[in-house]
């Protein structure tokens, strides 16, 4: 039935491009139920993707908006009790641990995302081009990323180990005293931003890699025959035209940054006491250890919009400065 | 035709499948167990020998403690019945009412007989609604393990009646001894700082209203201590694992060590820890309680063949094999029999007498998972320094309140004296 849909949507289709050859002037009604048979098809083969992501995204998303307005706990009843219009929500502002929790996942994010830039983009910088040996440095450098989450968490926790781990050794043969990374509560968060930086770093250097080298040339050629300095080019032509691809990176980083949570489980369980507890692991006590299901739908409703604001401020920026360019 | 003899056959095959499937869901269980190279490995070498005996398979699966609990609970919650035993303790009481009863199964085979005294008793082992779902098979409780030789060389005495009285052996300890810190501990766990809490404190932990709530002095009391004692652990040891915590101990570097003894004894009576002639348990300090690890056996309601899985059960936990799972994997057995015997008492005559008179003053605090989390967590933070023990314990008891009490805590709170009239 489909296909018979389809084969009349390019005979209509085709009856337009004839019109078009001919002298046929079609009526306003015939070019619109062309061009409705048009998108009629595409919209066909959208209809699988849309479904699954109705059924996957759309469907669970909307629900926990509605049961986020309950009170609800899974241990207590597996069916939710009275209707509590927003107070899980205005609940979350009252809660020490949950603002807590949102301002260090606001340092991890920003200083994470910063040190991955400023890193990654001095990677690829050093890493740009064809030759050999820096074609095997850039395949070593990537290695980080695409190791499991839960795997980097678990080696960077014996590494930090502060008696018995390597970093503290290699310190301790330079003459340094190595600290407590994951006891210390000054540093455990600064534990974490480490992992992340460390496992992110190539992320950012890939994607700058191809910026740098679909670079166009011109500017470049001009710049150098007026004698520009390197720094000179740098500052007034690679810069500039590093922005846009920049602000997409803070995007993904940033974001992703305030996701994390496998690290955290892995290294420090959001110790000691709640110092390393981000918005995602608190989010998962909530909800998957102590089953406030509601609770942590509210939270979780509260984060998202967070996310999506970021993002809507970042691609506007973005938008802005692309045209400021153009 | 070919089409409509293939159908016929796929469907044959399908039925058979289904049968099949069903005849080995009725003849197999599934029992989940702490991954902890003791509990776990004891069952799956009980698992052979109870399926030829009783022509039900038994298939073990271990997890490390905080996944087990978590894999436990989301089981009961979903509904998803895959687990047919389970191993657990109080910390599951969030979810008791998913447990089946077994009164009638432990009264019909007389499973009690011969058991430490008290340990089927509601506080010990757990019970819901009048009925015991819970069946013990191991236990410990919270320990203080001494170098009897450092301890000597500091000419101290390892009798604390309270942590104030540690603390000061502390000091004692660290200006005798050069290079040597008092204790170690596995504060990297930030849960088992509650052993230090939990011995400490002699208050109620439910209030009159039946909502969570410490007695604000003696908990803070309990808690101001904490930074203090930390100050003798050894250096970087803020983060130790319970295997860091030990080694420091076995090589010497502190002079006591603060755990769940049957994590460590038997590498300590190892001869070739260098150990093993010099230590010994000392009686848990504090006028609170030691903190009760009493693994039990619950089965769901979900589960399909309670029989097999009682039967289990009493295979696993049964009387007969207390003395054989403490000689050949350690686990401190619930049964008399065990340390009745004579030869065995000789040989742990340096951990028996501490151990067994703290069995018999333990407890489990009459907390749910989340209430116990976040005290847990403000200790540490106390502990550390990044809170005060006032505004710690008053934190707790503000979110304490927005805590619901399980009515499975409430009834076994009152009987151990820990709900405020």
């Amino acid at each position: 039935m489909a296909l018979v849909r389809i084969w009349r949507s390019l005979e209509q289709g085709a009856i337009v491009i004839e019109s078009a050859k001919s002298d046929f002037t079609p009526s306003r009604w015939e070019i619109f139920k062309a061009q409705f048979s048009d998108k009629g098809v595409i919209f066909l083969f959208l209809i699988p993707a849309v479904l699954v992501l109705v059924v996957t995204q759309v469907y669970p998303l909307l629900y926990s908006a509605y049961f986020s307005l309950f009170d609800w706990t899974l241990a207590r009843s597996p069916t939710p009790g009275a209707f509590i219009w927003f107070q899980n929500y205005t609940r979350a502002f009252d809660d020490q641990i949950f603002l807590q929790s949102a301002g260090t996942t606001a340092t991890f994010a920003i200083a994470a995302t910063a040190f991955e830039l400023f890193i990654g983009f001095l990677l690829a910088y050093l890493t740009v081009g064809e030759r050999f040996l820096v074609q095997v440095s850039r395949t070593i450098l990537l290695m980080p990323m695409v190791i499991a989450p839960v795997a980097v968490g678990t080696m960077w926790r014996m590494m930090f180990s502060a008696r018995a781990g390597l970093l503290n050794h290699l310190l301790d043969i330079v003459g340094i005293d190595g600290p407590d990374w994951l006891g210390d509560p000054s540093i455990a968060l600064i534990s974490l931003i480490i992992v992340d930086v460390w496992q992110w770093s190539p992320f950012v250097m890939i994607i700058y890699a191809a910026a740098i080298t679909s670079l166009p040339s011109e500017p470049f050629r001009a710049a150098a025959v007026d004698g520009c300095s390197r720094w000179q080019i740098f500052r007034h032509i690679t810069f500039p035209l590093l922005v846009p691809v920049t602000l997409l990176i803070v995007m993904f980083r940033f974001i992703d940054a305030l996701l994390t949570l496998d690290i955290v489980v892995t290294t420090t369980f959001g110790g000691p006491g709640f110092r390393t507890h981000t918005m995602s692991f608190w989010i998962y006590q909530q909800g998957l250890r102590y089953f406030n299901i509601s609770y942590a739908a509210a939270t979780s409703w509260l984060f998202l919009i967070t996310c999506l604001l970021i993002a809507v401020v970042l691609l506007v920026v973005r938008r802005r400065l692309t045209r400021w360019q153009e | 035709m070919l089409c409509r003899r293939l159908l016929q056959l796929f469907g044959i095959t399908i039925l058979g499948s289904l049968i099949s499937g069903l005849a080995v869901a009725q003849d197999s269980i599934t029992a989940s167990f702490m991954e902890a190279g003791t509990y776990d490995v004891a069952a799956e070498a009980l698992a052979s020998p109870f399926e030829e005996e009783t022509g039900v398979a038994v298939d073990i699966v271990a997890f490390p403690w905080a996944v087990l609990r978590q894999n436990n609970t989301t089981d009961l919650l979903t509904g998803a019945g895959e687990y047919d035993v389970m191993s657990g303790g109080y910390y599951l009481a969030d979810v008791f009412t998913y447990f089946e009863p077994l009164t009638d199964y432990i009264a019909e085979s007389n499973y009690a007989d011969g058991m430490i005294p008290g340990l089927m008793d509601p506080g010990s082992s757990e019970w819901f609604e009048g009925a015991q779902i819970g069946v013990p098979y191991g236990i410990d409780s919270y320990g203080l393990i001494v170098n009897t030789t450092l301890l000597e060389e500091a000419m101290v005495s390892p009798e604390f009646a309270t942590w104030a009285d540690f603390l000061a052996a502390c000091h004692t300890i660290e200006s005798s001894l050069e290079g040597v810190s008092c204790f170690s501990h596995s504060t990297g766990n930030p849960e088992q700082i509650g052993a230090f809490f939990f011995s400490g404190y002699d208050g109620t932990y439910i209030n009159a209203d039946g909502g969570f709530e410490l007695e604000a002095d003696a908990a803070v009391a309990a808690a101001a201590i904490l930074p203090d004692l930390w100050e003798h652990l050894p250096p970087d040891g803020a983060a130790l694992t319970f295997e860091e915590a030990n080694q420091v101990f076995i090589d010497g570097q502190v002079a006591m060590l603060v755990t769940w003894p049957s994590f460590v004894s038997t590498s300590l009576d190892d001869p070739d820890s260098g150990i093993s002639d010099s230590w010994m348990q000392a009686p848990f300090p504090g006028q609170g309680f030691p903190w009760l690890s009493l693994w039990q056996m619950f089965i769901p309601k979900t589960t399909e063949n309670k029989d097999a899985a009682w039967q289990f059960i009493m295979a696993f936990a049964g009387e007969g094999n207390g003395t054989n799972h403490y000689n050949t994997y350690g686990i401190n057995s619930v049964w008399l029999n065990t340390y009745e015997d004579e030869e065995l008492a000789a040989a742990h005559a340096h951990q028996w007498p501490s151990m067994l008179s703290d069995f018999s003053r333990a407890k489990n605090p009459p907390l749910s998972g989340e209430a116990q989390d976040f005290l847990t967590n403000t200790l540490v933070e106390i502990a550390t320094g990044q809170v005060s023990a006032e505004d710690g314990i008053a934190r707790v008891n503000d979110t304490w309140a927005t805590i619901p009490v399980p009515s499975s805590l409430l009834d076994a709170a009152t009987l151990a004296g820990f709900r405020a009239e």
